[in-house]
């Protein structure tokens, strides 16, 4: 493994009595693409802070390169932050803003002129240059607030929600621009939302937080499809989550009746959480179905149905179909046993991926068909 | 009910409008319409071409110029670093209030204290004594009274550029540190361009009083320092040419408007928003 370019040793956070982040350990590596997604007020932003120097940790190392940070002030870091309000210097152009920095370190004037020319055309403003800032769309000024920052060639780039202030369409196109813009580039990324779809779209590593706390971290699919507990599989994507019990390896029991699953290594008799996504739900006949339930209500959602149902003993199912059902209707769900996810109470990250080992091949056997 | 609204909506301007009429619009017209008499009451254009030839009243204008450029260069030194500072205290609407504080009495009562405090037995001249210099002329110098006209102008120079401080985006400051700012170059190169309309304010609402300070410069300066102010007042009490007066209160005014348009805010350049 190479040196990560950043690493946080048991950084923990307090202000007064309140904790805001709780021990947090996290390695970037060079030339990845990393999101921090929570809810707001999770800590997402004070971490970023405490990369970039605003803030400094209670306790605990932040290193760059292997060298710990915690003592070197915002201005002689190595990494640039876009800022959630962009903080675009309002009394300067468009090109004096993207060259801000360089001036700062006395490069010669005509090398200033050729970055910020590139920086301008990377984002695609190579015109924009002598426009005031006032006179920039929204769209606009996030891409010269990147231009700013990716003009320092820093090792890494700190993104604050810098989306969240776009319309939805223009927010997916800069998903992709951004995406595209990191792989371009090649320096690491580290980008802060609470919209669970632009992790999902634009990462290579998630990492889930929670009231101070990363709660689990990991590949985008990795986390969808094995979510460690119930906050984590409720805040990305939908989810249907039961409880059950755990009756053997790759046995489960749940709404009644026992299935078939791809999980293991969780004690005999063991209360668990089970996960299934409301899109491997399949509509099918009573007689062959796993379970029958009854259609309370459906939306249109134009690529599919999103359907609620309750089964016998009152359990809320939500379905994804791309064909529609009748209200009041009792139908049949069915499912793989790879569709099924179950989550211990109070397991850690640590605790899943020991456990996970421990059965992976076997899993892999199974799943080909997928 | 649109005509209703409407009429509503004018009520509303009287008061104001009154108020502009007899206290703005009526005043200025009087002094121009006073500047084009003589004292016998006849229409002529003597009292300008007196203003211009006159060596004295040219060089009272400058003096009044040049103190009043002095008064605002002391009083914005010492009023940005405060300003400033206070942004950063804890308790800074308090410390704001006790800067306010003395805008509340009135200026004549300051300036008797002051008398009082620069006088030969005064407070200052105790301490002098104390500390072994022994007692100076105090009073009646121009030191004196551009320290006077400084301190009553600071809370007036400090409100603004406070307020500028307070709106600046604190997320401004941390942009320039993450460009590599030291905190010198952000303050050079962000906070104090972005809190510059306050400057400007503070420097309209210091610069055109003092251009027409008149009982500081008797009280405190002894006048040594004879201001247009002083002239004006001289003219309308005194020697009752009310023409010759009301030219400098025109010039006055000329000076002021200049003074607004040099410090206003500037038409935005570049490109129109698309």
């Amino acid at each position: 493994m190479t040196q990560p370019i950043i690493a946080l040793h048991h950084v923990t956070k307090r202000y007064g009595d309140a904790t805001i982040l709780k021990n947090i350990d996290l390695t970037l590596e060079s030339g990845k693409f990393y999101t921090l997604l929570g809810p707001s007020g999770c800590g997402k932003t004070t971490i970023l802070r405490t990369i970039a120097g605003f803030t400094d940790a209670t306790t605990g190392d932040v290193l760059f390169a292997g060298k710990r940070i915690n003592d070197v002030p915002a201005n002689k870091r190595n990494v640039n932050t876009v800022f959630q309000d962009y903080a675009l210097f309002p009394h300067l152009t468009v090109a004096e803003n993207v060259a801000f920095g360089l001036t700062l370190k006395k490069t010669p004037k005509k090398e200033i002129s050729t970055r910020v020319a590139n920086a301008l055309k990377l984002v695609q403003l190579a015109d924009y240059g002598d426009r005031e800032i006032s006179a920039l769309s929204g769209g606009q000024q996030q891409r010269i607030a990147i231009a700013r920052a990716i003009v320092m060639q820093p090792k890494v780039l700190l993104l604050d929600e810098p989306l969240s202030a776009l319309d939805a369409k223009l927010r997916r196109e800069m998903q992709y621009e951004l995406r595209d813009l990191q792989q371009r580039l090649g320096i690491t990324f580290l980008f802060v939302t609470h919209d669970q779809e632009e992790a999902l779209a634009m990462s290579d590593e998630i990492f889930v937080m929670n009231q101070g706390e990363v709660l689990q971290s990991g590949t985008p699919v990795d986390i969808y499809d094995e979510p460690i507990n119930h906050f984590v599989a409720d805040f990305i994507g939908e989810s249907n989550i039961l409880p059950g019990k755990m009756l053997d390896d790759f046995q489960v029991a749940f709404g009644g009746r026992q299935f078939e699953c791809a999980d293991a290594g969780i004690p005999a008799n063991e209360a668990v959480e089970i996960v299934i996504r409301p899109e491997d739900l399949t509509l099918t006949e009573p007689a062959n179905a796993k379970l029958v339930v009854t259609i309370d209500t459906q939306l249109f959602r134009g690529d599919y149905y999103e359907i609620a149902a309750t089964d016998d003993l009152g359990n809320d199912w939500l379905i994804h179909s791309v064909n529609p059902a009748e209200d009041g209707q009792s139908v049949g769900i069915t499912f793989r046993p790879q569709d099924l996810h179950v989550m211990r109470f109070g397991e850690k990250e640590a605790e899943f991926d020991a456990r996970l080992e421990t059965y992976e091949g076997e899993e892999d056997e199974s799943s080909d068909e997928t | 009910m649109r005509a209703v609204t409407k009429r509503r909506t004018w009520l509303y301007f009287i008061p104001y409008g009154l108020w502009l009429a007899l206290f703005v619009v009526a005043p200025v017209a009087l002094i121009i319409y006073q500047s084009f008499f003589d004292l016998g009451h006849h229409f002529t254009l003597g009292n300008y071409s007196t203003y211009f030839q006159s060596a004295t009243y040219l060089k009272m204008t400058l003096n009044s110029v040049w103190y009043a450029f002095l008064i605002t260069l002391f009083t914005g030194l010492i009023s940005y670093p405060t300003a400033y500072f206070l942004h950063q205290l804890k308790h800074r609407q308090f410390w704001l209030l006790l800067v306010i504080l003395p805008t509340w009495i009135n200026i004549l009562l300051k300036a008797y204290a002051f008398i009082g405090i620069f006088s030969q037995a005064g407070l200052a001249n105790q301490f002098l004594t104390f500390i072994g210099i022994g007692p100076q002329q105090i009073l009646f110098t121009n030191a004196s009274f551009i320290f006077v006209a400084t301190y009553i102008q600071i809370p007036f120079m400090i409100l603004p550029i406070y307020n500028s401080i307070d709106d600046l985006n604190p997320a401004f400051v941390n942009a320039s540190r993450d460009l590599g700012a030291s905190n010198w170059q952000t303050f050079r190169r962000v906070i104090f361009p972005l809190t510059l309309p306050g400057v400007k304010a503070g420097v309209q609402a210091v610069f055109i009083p003092s251009l027409s300070l008149f009982m500081l410069t008797r009280l405190i300066g002894g006048n040594k320092v004879i201001t247009l102010g002083t002239a004006i007042e001289e003219h309308f009490l005194t020697t009752m040419n009310w023409g010759m007066g009301s030219t400098i209160g025109v010039i006055l005014i000329v000076a002021m408007i200049i003074v607004m348009t040099l410090t206003g805010d500037k038409k935005p350049k570049g490109g129109a928003p698309r």
